[in-house]
């Protein structure tokens, strides 16, 4: 029961945090195309910007590693 | 290396503007600024005048467009020859010239027309009138009977009502005889009077019926002579045309060189034309202004001396700090490096007076790429596939550098793939590889250590290039924060790896220490947001975690893909899986990877010391 429980707690982790992080990259991702149509110079702040939230799945994924390790 | 610039003033007698203009224009090193005149020199004014360069402009630009428009006209270039030798675009020459050409070619398309349009008369009519040969019309040559062909869809009904119409309006001397040519079409002649081949013409007119027109040449013939003329334009015909063509593309090949020519010549009086608005005048002397490479100096005043007789006057100096935000920016890297600037491409150019990234970068980019794929057997095909497109010349020169850059991170992989002791994810380790540093898939928590450590060194490399940055630009106290700020981060990292019993653990009680002091010193320096700027510091260091995490998933896929070869029967099929697994693993290893590593530069590295924003270096040249 408690190996069950560990594994739900590290899904849980990453599940939750590569749901938020792909809701918000949907966001920046629609907002930005629409932003590089009109002004293609800013594709490097966008592409910035979509990669900011991916330190949230991240940090999730070392979360669940150490639930998993124990650590 | 950002390279370093010189403010040039070019002073001169009025009547050299031009020439200095077009020496300038063939060096191709100075970006013109409009000049500011001093507080005691008199006024300056544009040495061109609006309305008056505006009229020239647009006559230059049409000048082009015409050249334009007679080049497409000629076709593409076969074998050029020189020889014709354009007048200059600012004379009222050129259009002439233009003119010339243009009557030559109208002549030689209109003949080709005619021609062309001959020859498909002569085959519709050739085929028409062997149908038709062994009739025989009975109008009496005296009457000058005139031949009306037609091509029509078979159709009996309307054949009888053509003929009771023609019978109509000729009063019944009209004779109209018709075969078929095939199945669906009957050629039809009708041998009219010459009194009523207008009304004949008319009604065919009226109905929309297509007449077959034979040449002048045929008319009043009769129809056995006609047949033989016909067989004998139709093999004069292609000879003729072939010698026309001949004609237009000895034309081509004289004028185009010619046309090119005059382009560039009208295309560069165009640009010096505006580059003459950029320039001031007063009633004797000239000035022209702007920045260029400092190193570039020396050679553009001993042309100058040359050139203009030692007339014109080349000033240098350096830009002052407060200019530096208007000064264009050259990248000047050593080759090796130089393809690591197309990186710098999807962000700004960093500032001039800045520091320019990219020899970092091309240090760290690979690195961070080869810790992530780690893994001997790709990065080997990496280094395979990465020469390949460089000596076929993929891409151009785009394509080269990005090879010369996946030629990097693919060696930097193999030799990760070394230390991990990989190949192919745990094949390596049948091979006879053993990890050197650690094993990945073993060793989770050493591999997060390791992504964070490398994060930490990285981001202290930002804030130390940070303090640089600062002290070059003639900020003290943002040095003095920036400083702090380092000093704090590295004293926490000192604490929390004595903690971690990686250090001894005496050293966690002085660290704290300091990192308090440095924590006071970049709330002193910096203000309350040096405190939120640390954390967000912190932040960034475990942003490298990124490292651990997807050379963890790349780590997996290949071990996924060798447990399937393993288990599948039979054993052809799972190799078959697995090679395509492995080969999904490489095209994503190739990607994530850059990914990754690009973002770490821009968002965690950059942070700490970039500024963007810089002008890129547009010197005025010819065009091309």
């Amino acid at each position: 029961m408690e190996k069950v429980l560990i594994a739900l707690a590290a899904a849980a982790a990453v599940g939750v945090s590569a749901l938020a992080t792909a809701w918000v990259q949907s966001r920046i991702g629609s907002a930005g195309a629409g932003a590089l149509a009109e002004k293609p110079e800013v594709r490097g702040t966008i592409i910035v910007m979509l990669a900011i939230p991916e330190t949230l799945v991240i940090l999730g994924f070392v979360v669940a590693v150490l639930i998993l390790t124990g650590g | 290396m950002i390279r370093a610039m010189a403010r040039v003033e070019i002073l001169g007698p009025r009547d050299l503007l031009g020439p200095t203009l077009e020496l300038l224009q063939a060096r191709g090193v100075l970006e013109l600024r409009t000049p500011v005149a001093g507080r005691a020199a008199p006024p300056l004014h544009p040495a061109a005048a609006a309305a008056d360069a505006a009229s020239r402009r647009a006559g230059l630009l049409e000048t082009i467009a015409r050249i334009d428009a007679l080049a497409t006209r000629l076709g593409p270039p076969g074998h050029a020859s020189a020889g014709l030798a354009p007048p200059p675009p600012t004379t009222g020459e050129l259009a002439g010239w233009l003119s010339g050409l243009a009557e030559s070619l109208d002549r030689l398309d209109a003949r080709r027309a005619a021609l062309a349009e001959e020859r498909t008369a002569t085959e519709l009519f050739s085929e028409l009138v062997v149908a038709l040969a062994p009739l025989r019309h009975g109008i009496a040559p005296a009457a000058q009977p005139e031949l009306h062909g037609l091509v029509l869809r078979t159709d009996p009904t309307a054949l009888r009502l053509l003929e009771a119409e023609v019978a109509r309006l000729t009063d019944g001397t009209a004779e109209l005889q018709s075969r078929p040519l095939d199945d669906e079409r009957t050629g039809v002649l009708i041998a009219v009077p010459s009194a009523h081949a207008g009304a004949v013409s008319g009604l065919l007119y009226e109905r929309g019926v297509e007449e077959i027109h034979l040449p002048a040449a045929y008319a009043g013939r009769p129809l056995v002579d006609v047949l033989l003329l016909l067989a004998s334009r139709a093999r004069a015909l292609p000879a003729e045309l072939a010698r026309l063509d001949a004609e237009r593309a000895a034309l081509a090949a004289g004028w185009l060189p010619a046309l090119s020519q005059a382009r560039a010549a009208a295309d560069a009086a165009r640009g010096r034309l505006e580059a003459a608005t950029r320039c001031g005048e007063t009633r004797f002397a000239f000035v022209a202004s702007g920045y260029m490479p400092a190193d570039e100096v020396a050679g553009l005043r001993e042309a100058a001396r040359e050139a203009l007789d030692d007339r014109v006057a080349v000033s240098a100096r350096s830009p002052a700090p407060a200019e530096w935000p208007d000064v264009p920016v050259v990248l000047r890297n050593r080759p090796w490096i130089r393809p690591f600037e197309r990186l710098l491409g999807l962000v700004p150019l960093p500032r001039y007076g800045s520091l320019d990234p990219t020899p970092w970068l091309a240090v760290t980019f690979p690195l961070f790429f080869g810790l992530v794929l780690g893994d001997l057997a790709f990065g080997l095909a990496g280094v395979v596939v990465a020469l390949a497109a460089r000596r076929r010349g993929v891409g151009g020169p785009v394509g080269r550098d990005v090879a010369w850059i996946a030629l990097w991170c693919s060696v930097a992989a193999a030799i990760f793939g070394i230390l991990f002791g990989e190949a192919l994810g745990e094949l390596g380790a049948r091979l006879g590889l053993r990890p050197l540093l650690l094993h990945r898939r073993g060793s989770i928590l050493a591999l997060l250590g390791l992504a964070v450590a490398v994060g930490g060194a990285h981001v202290a490399l930002g804030m130390a290039l940070g303090v640089a940055s600062a002290v070059r630009g003639g900020h003290a106290r943002e040095a003095a924060a920036r400083a702090a700020k380092l000093c704090a981060l590295a004293a926490g990292g000192a604490a929390g790896v004595a903690a971690a019993g990686l250090l001894p653990g005496a050293v966690v009680e002085p660290a704290l220490g300091v990192g308090a002091a440095a924590l006071l010193a970049a709330l002193l320096a910096g203000g309350p947001i040096a405190a939120l700027e640390l954390v967000l510091g912190v932040g960034n260091v475990l942003s490298y975690a990124r490292l651990m995490a997807l050379g963890l998933a790349s780590a997996m896929l290949a071990e996924v893909a060798n447990g399937i070869a393993g288990a599948l029967r039979p054993a052809a099929v799972g190799l078959v899986v697995a090679v395509l697994l492995h080969a999904v693993n490489f095209t994503l290893g190739l990607l994530s990877p850059a990914i990754a590593a690009l973002r770490l530069h821009y968002v965690e590295f950059f942070e700490k010391f970039y500024d963007p924003g810089g002008v890129p270096f547009r010197p005025f040249a010819r065009s091309g």
